[in-house]
């Protein structure tokens, strides 16, 4: 009769990952099952094995990096995902309704470069969408623990949407924008002007797709991600 | 993929090797992966863990493997399935695979001929 886990030795499984660095619970219910058939497998060899014996020989087949490149390629594949994602709701803006909205942005801010008070206006907004992105990080940061504390369980994905995946449009405008006053702000010429009022368009889009449109969604976005979500 | 003994050259295919037994067995979950290669390798070929589950993840996120759920006695169980582009990848990746082989063939094994 072949030997199978107890819900106890299922738990302390889920245990073992999370002392052996794997955060999220995502990540850990595979990890876990495939302890637990490796573990019944090997106890239909070796039946007089210890359970935590036959835990380590499992774990020992994972190499001398353990866990560790299953977690570091499921959050690659996070990040990709989310990539994909910003750029799917980032697409709606290049295509009707809402071009016609980005186009009067992109007017907006290219006519606004003509005034005294267009540099002012321009690190304001971005001073602006900063600032909101600490205040969306701090207060997400807080949400994500207080449900953790309930659930027990943390999501990687969840992670990515309400957290890791702010303040990158940041960088990426403090990269290309490379104007450090105002007097360089009025002398651009043609292109750069055209440039800088892309740039700051595309930054505020994305800006608003992840900070808005994104964590309105990630409900359904994480159920659509993790079929497990409603399970437990 | 570390491979048992001296087969590096497996090296590569384990891509092609998931996608092609998930054409032929609907869905798998990582260990069943495991096992069944090594089955029909009759332990020639032993994939590792900490190789499997970094190549499912990279083809779920390139959209070619989608993922479901299931509780299976007392534990939860991820299991993996083609989507429609990975059923079309799986066959552009097949027919690769033939074509190496046979360039292998030819380079490893040249019959000699009178051409």
């Amino acid at each position: 009769m072949a030997m199978k886990l107890t819900e106890s030795q299922i738990e302390s499984l889920y245990q073992f990952t999370r002392q052996h660095y794997v955060e999220y619970y995502d990540v850990q219910v595979e990890l876990v099952d495939h302890l637990a058939n490796d573990i019944e497998q090997i106890w239909e060899q070796q039946p007089g094995l210890s359970f935590n014996d036959a835990r380590d020989k499992s774990f020992k087949k994972f190499g001398v990096f353990g866990f560790m490149n299953v977690v570091e390629s499921k959050e690659a594949q996070m990040a990709k995902k989310y990539f994909k994602l910003v750029l799917k709701f980032a697409k709606e803006w290049l295509s009707l309704p809402k071009i016609i909205l980005t186009l009067l942005l992109l007017f907006g801010f290219y006519q606004l470069q003509k005034f005294t008070f267009g540099y002012e206006i321009y690190i304001g907004v971005f001073l602006l969408v900063i600032v909101a992105q600490f205040f969306m990080l701090f207060n997400n940061s807080r949400k994500l623990k207080q449900n953790q504390k309930q659930t027990q369980k943390k999501w990687l994905f969840e992670h990515v949407l309400s957290i890791q995946g702010y303040g990158n449009t940041a960088f990426i405008f403090i990269y290309f924008f490379r104007i450090s006053n105002a007097e360089e702000f009025f002398a651009m010429g043609d292109f750069k002007r055209v440039y800088t009022a892309l740039l700051i368009t595309g930054f505020l889009i994305i800006s608003y797709i992840t900070l808005v449109v994104i964590p309105k969604k990630a409900k359904e976005l994480l159920i659509q991600n993790y079929p497990e979500y409603q399970i437990t | 993929m570390s491979i048992m003994g001296n087969h590096k050259l497996y090296k590569g295919s384990l891509q092609t090797i998931i996608l092609k037994l998930l054409a032929t067995n609907d869905k798998m979950y990582g260990y069943e992966i495991t096992q069944k290669v090594k089955k029909l390798t009759k332990g020639e070929l032993k994939i590792t863990e900490g190789a499997l589950y970094p190549a499912l993840h990279k083809l779920e996120a390139d959209g070619l493997l989608n993922v479901e759920v299931a509780k299976v006695g007392n534990r939860l169980r991820k299991y993996y399935k083609l989507t429609e582009n990975g059923t079309k990848e799986t066959a552009n990746k097949l027919e690769e695979m033939q074509e190496f082989l046979k360039t292998m063939q030819h380079l490893v094994n040249p019959k000699f001929s009178l051409e």
